[in-house]
């Protein structure tokens, strides 16, 4: 009985048998912050199920820890709870995933668990289908910008939101050809060179360097659109199927035999993931091509670049990949250039945040693995940071202007030194 | 509790044998039994529960005089038996050397009566004496300290007590013959015949001190408020929240920002027992009374749920099956959770109102008012607490 | 000096002993405490980390041992009182006055299940659905009363969810047995490997402190139960209540979480640590051995001679030196065969 449901005649006193001082400290009963052990995956099992797989295949973890010991992502953040593959894992056997958490988001897929892993479990591909729960049956919360993306690549090909028939812009003043039946190669730019004001230079500098060896090549302009590649690992299955669908129908419509690319998430999608879609064709990095070609002697440098460079290998073209020397040959091959390692290069290379989707996310500042690794790359001394992807370009040029003394260095693509050079 | 379906005791026995292995409970106690002297107990009363429940406290001296025990307390006016300072010991506001202090100078008080063995109305005092008397066993050269410090205090010495017991102890060994000699009622639902389901909670600090030589059935599975609740015909209860503190602690209580942790443990005792159907809580432990009681209340108004399941202290529920008038001498109106509806059950009589008589059974006189208005509009006066 | 050896225990250890003596050319008495042969392994349905049968497999050692023609056996009997020093040894069986002269004793007397009961805040004993891993083993052997079918006890239905509580009675201070006890691991992990086989939409739940499954195959083991989707969490279950339906609730820590968690269970299994056998200490008085702290009989040099014990002519082999899985039970014995006609031969000689 409260004070409220007693008679009126009683609260003429209620004041002095007020006993509600005793309580009025309490704001409420602590709650327990107990598990309670409820073994329902359900939205998890679906999205499996969709997937054709039936039990939970990434149980054979054992708790070991070097998944979170050697994520790259442990160097920016100092949060107790940051994201940590294992306990992701182990919540998500117990079916308590928190599906409005940030960390789902957070992980770039740059492989260097994976490739520690004593069990060998695909930490990528369970965190693909974490991020797919949430897109496909609309739990939790996807950021904002990543949604943008989404939904730009979806209408118009592209993640700015840029005019589809704009692709082939960047190649407007060059003498590039549109690819046709019996051309040799085809030249994929990328969303990024293709819209990018910054990374066209990239696209145009390849386009001159092919031009200048003689390689018969064309692209396709606005009939391409994007690979897929980060709305794949994004979670967005539907839109990735529906953009390598149209991108191989229209390759094979066009007779094409060989893609270089520029991008390696695109080299990473055309060799690895369109082949289980029926897309089978010769995809080359322009690194390897190039190194390819100075071998051959097809391409040959005039002028001297006497810089100090150092090379941060990216994730999707090292790690994932295997490709670590050529891009190395190629700036060893230029003359006067001084080429340097960074620490934790090679397959230890620092991811720059680019992957999973990262490239479209709003990072915290402080929290941004670019910013630690350009700082890697200035106390060797080099005067450029040479790249061969144009996320680590975008978020490498973010970070030196927000990182003391940015200006002491460059960024530059492998091309456009090449093209400087020749 | 009226609404929910009461199991038939023939629905409850069934179910309680499929899932308990009725003898094995029966019988896991008596791993630890413990030495409780027949006879020759000098009584030191708690200082909480005399406050809160006044009925309950004075029900001992009673009790020991019924049973025609050698008993004492104070000898001398003089000598007057003070708190052992538990209060300030697990508050952290004293020292453990003023609490060794203390205790000596009650021990001292005590041999001086020519008594062994100190009989202890609070669960907490009980662990306090226990500890002290650990310590001295534990650390060598403390009784010479102590002894010195005492005489420099009050010109008193000391010996160690030969016992220490609770005096839920005494009750326990004296059960058989309370409800032999003495009681007139039993924890049998009046109607049906079926023993009433009580919950035995006891301190925490009676059974997981030292739970190997002080508790009567040791840890787990405490013996000394179940063997009181079997006894007197009822039936004692096993829920999974069972060995949880109530969440007293003076840390906890005391404190203004630890207090929502004290009404949590009892939040969470209450959701546990609740699936058995409980007629009753019974405790020995004067913090668990009060909080046990009172928290049921905080959790209405906070959380909208009713449990409102009586909890008595032991000595009370003694009283009680006894006959003894349940306000002038019980004083079940001191209750927050109301007691009646387990007085129906057992169908002893009761007289509410009486229980807004003063002592020497005067009216008290500024609520004189105050009855007559409740009693005219047709309300009884259960529900509301004295100031 | 004799040339006879008694054995005490007719397990697997025993036996083997036994057969690799008669290989050996050595007579033996085999004396074993109840009727049949086969010490614990006798009951086991499947052995870990092959899934072999237990029972074929003592069948197998038995059909040796009887075939053997310098062994006699003797069951139903215990060796009583030894006189005597090594290479003239007199063993008395029973309460009669048979009398064995022997050159050696061999000590094979296995071990106890801890009594789980002496572990209050899990209730076993007192809650019927908490059970023991043997009373597991039981239920799921197809010989036995339901035929390899999980029934909980309190009404017979098949659980949902089961866990299974690792490092009873080993491990723990407060029960005095500092030691672990090695095979409980592997033998739940197994015991969990089975219960998903016959039940695949039952959730199997192990809380653990460390997993201990070392040697070969046990890792792959399980790592097999981790596909399987057993679930494994690190924590000690700290109690267990039951609730009015006989479901038992467990509390814990996840400590990969580190946060508590609770949870209800249809089943729950106590897998107990071992203890030494029951008789370990008047055998270990009657021939005059030392007992370690942790129980165990002590060898003479646990680097050098882990089969001796402290008194010449007396041999240790199986379980009663330590808990070890079947196959190094096996080793045991050949080893003490070995050790044992050593010892007889280097006696012959001297005189």
């Amino acid at each position: 009985m409260t004070i409220g449901s007693k008679p009126d005649w009683i609260k003429g006193i209620a004041q002095e048998l007020d006993y509600h001082w005793r309580y009025k400290d309490i704001t409420g009963i602590l709650p327990d912050i107990s598990i309670i052990l409820d073994e329902s995956n359900a939205e998890l099992d679906q999205a499996l199920a969709a997937e054709g797989i039936k039990d939970f295949p990434w149980v054979s973890c054992f708790q070991c820890g070097t998944c979170r010991a050697v994520c790259p992502y442990t160097q920016v953040t100092t949060e107790v709870n940051g994201l940590s593959a294992r306990r992701m894992l182990h919540e998500a056997q117990l079916g308590l995933t928190d599906f409005e958490s940030e960390e789902i988001w957070t992980c770039t897929t740059c492989d260097t668990c994976v490739g520690q892993c004593p069990r060998g479990v695909e930490i990528i591909d369970f965190m693909k289908n974490l991020r797919r729960v949430e897109v496909e049956l609309g739990v939790g919360k996807i950021p904002d910008s990543l949604r943008r993306v989404m939904t730009n690549i979806a209408s118009v090909g592209n993640p700015f939101g840029e005019a589809r028939e704009k692709r082939g812009d960047w190649a407007e003043r060059l003498a590039v050809k549109l690819f046709t039946e019996g051309t040799e190669l085809l030249y994929f730019s990328g969303c990024f060179p293709a819209y990018d004001a910054r990374a066209r230079k990239i696209a145009q500098a390849t386009a001159g360097i092919l031009e200048k060896a003689g390689v018969d090549f064309g692209i396709l302009g606005y009939q391409e659109v994007c690979c897929g590649e980060s709305v794949r690992k994004a979670g967005n299955e539907k839109l990735f199927k529906s953009l390598a669908q149209h991108n191989i129908g229209v390759f094979a419509e066009n007779g094409v035999r060989r893609i270089l690319t520029t991008s390696p998430h695109c080299y990473h999608t055309f060799k690895n993931e369109y082949p289980q879609l029926e897309g089978e064709f010769e995809v080359i990095h322009y690194t390897q091509y190039l190194a390819q070609l100075i071998e051959e002697g097809r391409l040959k440098f005039s002028k001297e670049l006497n810089r100090k460079v150092t090379y941060h290998d990216p994730c999707y073209l090292g790690r994932h990949n295997g490709i670590y020397e050529e891009p190395r040959e190629i700036l060893r091959s230029i003359p006067g250039l001084e080429l340097v390692e960074m620490p934790d290069s090679r397959q230890k290379s620092l991811c720059c945040g680019g992957g999973g989707g990262g490239i479209w996310l709003d990072t915290k500042k402080g929290e941004r693995l670019s910013d630690l690794r350009l700082e890697q790359a200035m106390e060797t001394g080099a005067s450029i940071l040479a790249i061969a992807c144009p996320y680590c370009l975008n978020n490498f040029e973010d970070s030196r202007l927000t990182v003391g003394k940015g200006d002491n260095i460059e960024i530059r693509d492998i091309a456009e030194l090449v093209w400087e050079a020749i | 509790m009226d609404e929910r379906q009461m199991l038939s005791q023939d629905e409850y026995m069934t179910r309680q044998t499929n899932i308990y292995n009725v003898e094995a409970r029966e019988n896991i106690w008596r791993r630890y039994i413990k030495e409780i002297p027949e006879d020759g107990y000098f009584l030191l009363p708690s200082c909480v529960l005399a406050v809160g429940y006044p009925g309950s406290e004075a029900t001992i001296p009673r009790l020991f005089d019924l049973l025609d025990l050698d008993w004492n307390w104070n000898l001398k006016p003089e000598s007057m038996c003070t708190c052992c300072s538990g209060i300030a010991y697990h508050g952290d506001v004293d020292t453990i050397e003023s609490t060794l202090l203390t205790t000596a100078r009650l021990w001292s008080v005590a041999q001086e009566a020519g008594y062994e063995t100190i009989a202890v109305a609070c669960v907490t005092s009980f662990g306090v004496h226990s500890e002290c008397f650990d310590l001295y066993r534990e650390e060598t050269g403390l009784k010479q300290k102590i002894d010195k410090l005492l005489m420099e205090a009050c010109g008193r010495k000391f010996e160690l007590p030969r016992y220490i017991v609770h005096v839920s102890d005494v009750i326990y060994k004296h059960r058989l013959r309370l409800r032999d000699e003495f009681m007139t009622y039993q924890l049998i639902e009046k109607e049906t015949g079926r023993p009433l389901r009580g919950v035995d909670h006891v301190g925490c600090h009676y059974n997981k001190l030292f739970p190997l030589e002080r508790s009567l059935g040791g840890g787990e599975y405490c013996e000394v408020l179940s063997g009181m609740i079997k006894a007197w015909g009822g039936k004692e209860i096993d829920y999974p929240e069972r060995r949880h503190c109530c969440g007293m602690g003076f840390r906890q209580c005391m404190l203004t920002p630890n207090r929502g942790f004290t009404a949590a443990s009892v939040n969470k005792k209450m959701v546990s027992m609740d699936p058995f159907e409980p007629d009753f809580i019974v405790t020995n432990c004067p913090g668990c009374q009060v909080y046990l009681d009172k928290e049921q209340w905080a959790i209405k108004e906070l959380k909208g749920k009713e449990y409102f399941i009586p909890v008595l202290t032991y000595m009370e529920l003694a009283g009680l099956l006894m006959g003894w008038d349940p306000y002038d001498i019980v004083g079940i109106q001191f209750h927050t959770v109301p007691v009646e509806p387990l007085l129906d059950k057992i169908g002893i009589p009761y007289d509410e109102s009486r229980s807004w008589l003063g002592k020497d059974g005067q009216t008290l006189p500024c609520l004189d008012e105050l009855r007559e208005a409740t009693l005219a509009a047709g309300r009884t006066m259960r529900g509301i607490p004295l100031p | 000096m004799e040339r006879k050896v008694v054995i005490l225990g007719g397990g697997v250890a025993g036996m083997q002993t036994a057969i690799a003596l008669n290989d050996l050319g050595i007579s033996s008495v085999l004396v074993e405490k109840e009727q049949e042969l086969g010490g614990r392994v006798k009951n086991y349905d499947k052995t870990f980390p092959f899934f072999h049968s237990g029972k074929e497999l003592v069948k197998e050692l038995e059909d040796r041992v009887r075939r053997a023609h310098l062994v006699e056996i003797r069951c139903g009997t215990t060796v009583s009182h030894v006189e005597g020093q090594a290479t003239h040894f007199q063993a008395r069986l029973g309460t009669g006055s048979y009398e064995i002269p022997a050159g050696a004793v061999v000590v094979a007397t296995g071990f106890e299940p801890f009594d789980a009961s002496l572990q209050e805040e899990y209730g076993y004993s007192i809650y019927k659905n908490v059970i023991t891993a043997t009373e597991l083993e039981r239920l799921l052997d197809p010989e036995e009363l339901t035929q390899g079918e999980i029934r909980r006890p309190s009404d017979g239905k098949i659980p949902q969810r089961v866990a299974i509580v690792f490092c009873v009675g080993s491990r723990n201070e407060k029960l005095g047995h500092n030691y672990c006890s090695r095979i409980c691991c592997s033998f739940s992990t197994k015991q969990a490997i089975e219960i998903k086989e016959r039940h695949p939409d039952t959730v199997v739940t192990c809380f653990y402190i460390d997993i201990r499954t070392y040697g070969r195959g046990f890792e792959e083991m399980y790592r097999r139960a981790q596909e399987m989707g057993i679930i494994y969490i690190r924590g000690r279950v700290a109690e267990c209540g039951v609730l009015p339906n006989g479901d038992v609730t467990i509390k814990a820590e996840d400590t990969f979480l580190g946060k508590p968690i609770q949870g209800v269970f249809d089943l729950v299994s106590l897998s107990h640590g071992m203890t030494p056998a029951l008789d370990a200490p008047k055998i270990a008085t009657m021939l005059d051995i030392d007992v370690a702290e942790d129980g165990f009989f002590e060898c003479r040099d646990k680097d050098l001679y882990p089969n001796d014990a402290t008194r010449e002519g007396v041999f240790l082999a199986g379980a009663a030196i330590g808990m070890k899985p079947i196959p190094d039970c096996i080793a045991d014995g050949n080893a003490v065969a070995a050790r044992v006609a050593a010892f007889l031969a280097e006696m012959q000689e001297r005189n």
